[in-house]
């Protein structure tokens, strides 16, 4: 049984989360062949750590580096505060793509000197 | 021959209403300007489905054969052929609009921020200093502020920026910018489809400030917000071509100025509106009815009606008259972090 689980603002199922935990502990890149011998419990085939490691990256959450002829996987992230303000970061950079976003409260202020200037005049006006 | 100069005539009246549209700016309310570009998109979108249905149905008329045997149903189907294509090309630019806006939409995160209600429209509070405040949907629509935004402004300013989202949601404005960015996608090299969509993100941000203008009861402190958050952002692209900062300027002389209502504007939208339900309706229901003309054309212009309509809801701000004090800020949740 899977339980979702949120991590520094990603949602994780059991499986995914434990893997993640390995990486955090383990401090240094690790192979889908460390991280199969250091799931503690039943043993897990080699694809399936694959396929959930190539899906935590694909969610963002691990990077990889290539080695030979296979991938280590690190945490993006050092800490789940990391992970979550790498998240926002994430949003912020969404909120930029005006397809992602329907409204904002203020869009389309281009490189124009005079509007600027316009809204000084109104941010000054009976401002605290 | 008749239906296809009466497809013909929805198509140029779609195609050359945008620019009708943009005259009656700043003296006809901003809901009808709405109204009307949805309206625009809509007959534009449909003027292919007319023009293929008329073509399929001259491919059946026995005669009408062409040159050699055959060439009826060669014509019929290509251009139901066609018309799946323009179905499909709809439904790509809806699939993968959809996708970037749940890019904006990490319910994940978002229901692990803290969040507050605002006249009851979820509010989520991000930890971003950048300045953000925007709406997010088209499903389970709901504001995102960052905490920089709110730093950055006074508690009346507060309530102003978030009377303004939460009027964009209260309004289902995510739901018709969403359909304005499908339909105008499958429309993108169409300058008129590109000067409708604009024109409607335009429009639905005056309706918003309209009603921040309601809640706070003073237009200059609206006007102030834009204007701090306009400073302190990084620019943010609007979604529309031609980007400058008309848009802007456009709120910002309303707001300044507020236009009198004038009798003759409203009659001329209206009388645009009309004509534009009336194209959209010939060019949808022309081709395919299953049963009598008139039902389909009257359940048609129902349907397209209320579809277009859906901009026009809301209180309509006469003169920009303060609101009564006190309210306002009765309304302001208290949860927020300062």
């Amino acid at each position: 049984v899977r339980k979702p689980r949120v991590v520094g603002g990603y949602r994780l199922g059991t499986l995914e989360a434990r893997v993640l935990e390995i990486l955090w502990s383990a401090g240094r890149p690790l192979s889908v062949r460390e991280v199969t011998s250091l799931l503690e419990g039943r043993r897990l085939a080699y694809t399936t750590v694959m396929t959930v490691l190539a899906r935590l990256h694909q969610k963002g959450v691990v990077e990889r580096v290539p080695s030979g002829r296979a991938y280590l996987y690190r945490p993006a992230a050092r800490t789940p505060e990391e992970l979550a303000a790498k998240r926002i970061r994430e949003l912020v950079e969404a909120a930029r793509d005006p397809r992602a976003v329907l409204a904002h409260l203020v869009t389309d202020l281009a490189r124009d000197p005079e509007l600027r200037q316009v809204l000084e005049e109104l941010a000054r006006e009976r401002g605290p | 021959v008749r239906s296809f100069l009466v497809v013909a005539g929805a198509t140029t009246l779609a195609v050359a209403a945008p620019f009708a549209a943009d005259r009656l700016d700043g003296r006809a309310s901003p809901r009808i300007g709405a109204a009307l570009d949805l309206l625009e998109l809509i007959a534009l979108a449909a003027a292919p489905v007319a023009l293929l249905a008329c073509l399929a149905g001259a491919g059946r008329d026995p005669g009408l054969h062409g040159p050699f045997p055959g060439s009826g149903r060669v014509t019929t189907w290509s251009a139901l052929v066609l018309a799946a294509g323009w179905g499909a090309r709809i439904l790509w630019s809806a699939r993968s609009a959809l996708r970037a806006t749940r890019r904006a939409r990490p319910s994940e995160l978002l229901s692990s921020v803290p969040t507050v209600r605002w006249d009851g429209i979820p509010v989520h509070v991000v930890p971003a200093t950048e300045p953000l405040a925007f709406a997010v949907g088209p499903r389970r629509p709901s504001v995102v502020v960052s905490i920089g935004l709110l730093r950055i402004l006074t508690p009346e300013e507060r309530t102003a920026a978030l009377a303004h989202e939460a009027a964009h949601v209260r309004r289902d404005h995510p739901w018709l910018l969403f359909v304005a960015d499908v339909l105008a996608e499958a429309l993108r090299p169409l300058p008129s489809a590109a000067r409708a969509q604009r024109g409607l993100r335009r429009h639905l941000e005056a309706v918003a400030d309209d009603e921040a203008v309601l809640a706070v009861g003073d237009p200059a402190l609206v006007l102030r917000t834009i204007a701090r958050v306009g400073l302190a952002g990084s620019p943010v692209p609007s979604g529309a071509p031609l980007a400058s900062g008309d848009d802007l300027r456009y709120r910002i002389h309303r707001l300044l100025h507020p236009p009198a209502p004038s009798r003759a504007a409203a009659a001329g939208a209206g009388g645009l509106f009309l004509a534009l339900l009336a194209a959209a309706v010939a060019s949808l229901c022309g081709g395919f009815h299953p049963g009598p003309l008139w039902a389909a054309a009257v359940a048609c212009s129902v349907a397209l009606a209320w579809v277009a309509g859906r901009p026009l809801a809301g209180p309509t701000l006469s003169g920009l008259r303060p609101a009564p004090t006190g309210d306002a800020r009765e309304r302001r949740p208290g949860g927020l972090p300062s």
